[in-house]
């Protein structure tokens, strides 16, 4: 007696389809699942015994295999619990294979026979639609994340005597109904505004162009001069993701099980891990390779408050992921790579005190002291930075809103959009979207610069003893202040501006 | 008490369990199977055919727990590889298999308790 049902695993931020097939046979009785099961699969046993024998069935007295095929591919997760009692069912009372062929099913198990929801649900369920099968069962818990997909009848489930009586045909359950992306995108609204930042405008502009192409920033500034502020209010400015980008959050957070009750991630992701982080839990991995908070941050903000305060380890791990805008994580068992195209946000103190080159207080620090707390920040990690600014203490005028009206995030928003435009436009043939993601070739095709500027950045190029890295970011940032400016070539005045993001390393970290 | 007394006093009590059995419709196959591995005190066949491996515990009162949890996981090998080498033996092979216990307490007032636990071991 042997039963097939289909269900699906995980790779990365990939399903693959995984047979479950149990077999039923004469002999000493024993429960063994073959495979490569890790610890939670080779757990579910006991629930499957337990959930069996309390939903009304009887756990047979027989040898039973089960074997997850293909055999070669690790099986991680708790979603195998719900396919391998259905199979043990199926073939001790010899329900025909018809009535569950291209049907996937996934779903965890409660000693009661309950089915409880599962992480990595949306992803699997793209796989199963791509790999062509027409139904799935899951859990009820999680019907939220199924209702984006179409092309696979969804059918949620409370109980593992559910399953049976479906597939039986003596029960039917409804489908769920599909909602189109387009409904959902006018929900998304964020609690914060820029205009509650007063002062600080040079920030603000920053931000703006950091916005405009997906620029990596560095603020430095005193204790208490609003650089969390401006941070937190970073995603407010980002234009909106589109369905692609959106899916590829939300399977991300699928996977690491955020979701909790939300259907899909509209709004850009803004992490910020505390600094005692390990590099791991920043880059992703584990011995079943999960999700890290690079990862967690794509498409979105990845902001390090307090940066020299970050363990070595962790932020030097950073320098790949920056460049590469994905993740591989290779670990004996298994190598998954995870998106990683997030903008850097970095906010520091310039020396201990934090008051080093502030207007109003001493700094108490000697410059042993500056120069061993700046050293933290290694040089290839400053260099990837392509913005650094200076966050001052704010004014009394502008702190009491007396100052000029300070810009909201929707007017910011809207040049961003405007110029991010420019670069959709600019790169419709090309591989990438924004400036920052342009190579040396492209940047020779796409940024253009005149005579006079080709001096400016031959004379900076000696006095501020740039890198080769930083003189094609500097090129870069340039682009992306004029497509700010709705120019069509950079002019030398948007490249002056791009080198005044540059300088701040030479007034804090050569002293 | 030499060795003979204790298996004496067992008997009574496996009898007493096999005559339980007898009366669920339980027909007897082998008494006390012993090989070099161990030892199964019952082999008796169910109504729906089932070879059914027995292991009886007696225990007086269960102030320091039930009988049945007697049996421990290296019993529980014993039995498993013992009947393992009856079934080879027997050419049993191709048959269904069960393993069962039977407990029986003693109580204070001379009162006895027999209890007939289906399938207690699949690893």
């Amino acid at each position: 007696m042997l039963a097939k049902i289909v269900t699906c695993t995980l790779t990365g931020i990939d399903g693959e389809i995984v047979e479950c097939e149990s077999d039923i046979s004469k002999g000493l009785p024993s429960f063994s699942i073959v495979g490569l099961p890790d610890a939670a699969v080779k757990e579910s046993k006991d629930r499957i015994r337990a959930a069996v024998n309390n939903s009304g069935f009887v756990f047979p007295v027989k040898r039973i295999t089960v074997n997850l095929s293909p055999a070669s591919t690790k099986k991680i997760g708790s979603h195998f619990d719900l396919p391998i009692a259905t199979g043990i069912i199926a073939a001790s009372k010899c329900i025909p294979c018809c009535k569950y062929e291209n049907t996937a099913i996934l779903g965890e198990l409660s000693l009661d026979g309950k089915v409880n929801r599962i992480n990595g649900l949306l992803p699997m369920l793209i796989a199963l639609k791509q790999l062509s099968v027409n139904r799935a069962i899951v859990p009820y818990g999680n019907l939220n994340e199924a209702i984006h997909i179409k092309g696979i009848d969804v059918y949620p489930v409370k109980h593992l005597s559910e399953v049976l009586d479906f597939l039986e045909g003596n029960l039917e359950i409804d489908t769920l109904s599909v909602s189109d992306f387009d409904d959902l995108t006018s929900s998304c609204m964020y609690e914060v505004d820029y205009s509650e930042v007063y002062g600080q405008e040079n920030a603000k502009r920053a931000i703006e162009i950091s916005a405009a192409g997906n620029h990596n920033l560095l603020m430095i500034g005193p204790p208490g001069s609003g650089k969390t502020m401006l941070a937190k209010r970073y995603p407010t400015v980002l234009p909106m993701l589109d369905e692609s980008q959106a899916m590829e959050v939300t399977k991300i957070y699928s996977i690491a099980g955020l979701m909790k009750d939300r259907s899909i991630i509209l709004e850009r992701p803004f992490r910020s891990p505390h600094h005692t982080l390990s590099s791991v839990s920043l880059t992703g991995g584990g011995n079943n390779p999960r999700p890290g908070e690079i990862s967690l941050a794509n498409h979105g903000v990845l902001y390090l408050d307090e940066l020299p305060e970050f363990s070595r380890k962790a932020l030097e791990a950073l320098r790949q992921p920056l460049e590469d805008k994905k993740v591989t994580i290779t670990r004996v068992n298994s190598s998954v790579t995870y998106p990683s195209d997030f903008v850097l946000i970095a906010s520091m103190n310039p020396c201990p005190c934090g008051y080093y080159g502030d207007s109003h207080h001493e700094c108490k620090c000697s410059i042993g002291d500056i120069r061993r707390y700046l050293g933290r920040i290694s040089g290839p990690i400053l260099d990837r930075m392509d913005m650094h600014i200076e966050v001052p203490s704010v004014a009394f005028n502008d702190l009491n809103g007396k100052g000029q009206n300070s810009k909201s995030s929707s007017q910011i928003r809207e040049s961003v959009t405007m110029a991010r435009n420019r670069q959709y436009e600019r790169f419709s043939n090309a591989k990438i979207n924004l400036n920052s993601e342009m190579d040396n070739r492209q940047i020779k095709r796409y940024c253009h610069l005149n005579a006079e500027s080709k001096r400016l950045l031959e004379t900076a190029f000696e006095k501020m003893g740039l890198s080769a890295r930083s003189y094609s970011k500097i090129i870069k940032l340039a682009r992306t202040i004029s497509d700010i400016e709705g120019s069509k070539n950079i002019e030398t005045n948007h490249l002056m501006e791009a080198l005044s993001y540059r300088n701040l390393e030479i007034k804090y970290w050569n002293i | 008490m030499g060795a003979k007394t204790i298996n004496k006093l067992g008997e009574k009590w496996e009898r007493m369990a096999e005559d339980f059995l007898k009366k669920k419709g339980y027909h007897i196959i082998k008494r006390n199977y012993s090989s070099r591995i161990g030892e199964i005190d019952l082999i008796m066949k169910d109504r729906k055919g089932y070879y059914v491996f027995i292991e009886v515990k007696k225990r007086s009162g269960i102030d320091f727990g039930r009988p049945v949890e007697y049996i421990s996981k290296y019993k529980m090998k014993k039995i498993i590889k013992t009947a393992e080498q009856f079934i080879v033996s027997k050419k049993l092979n191709g048959n269904d298999f069960r393993f069962d216990a039977v407990e029986i307490i003693e109580w204070d007032d001379g009162r006895i308790e027999i209890n007939h636990i289906e399938n207690i071991f699949i690893e």
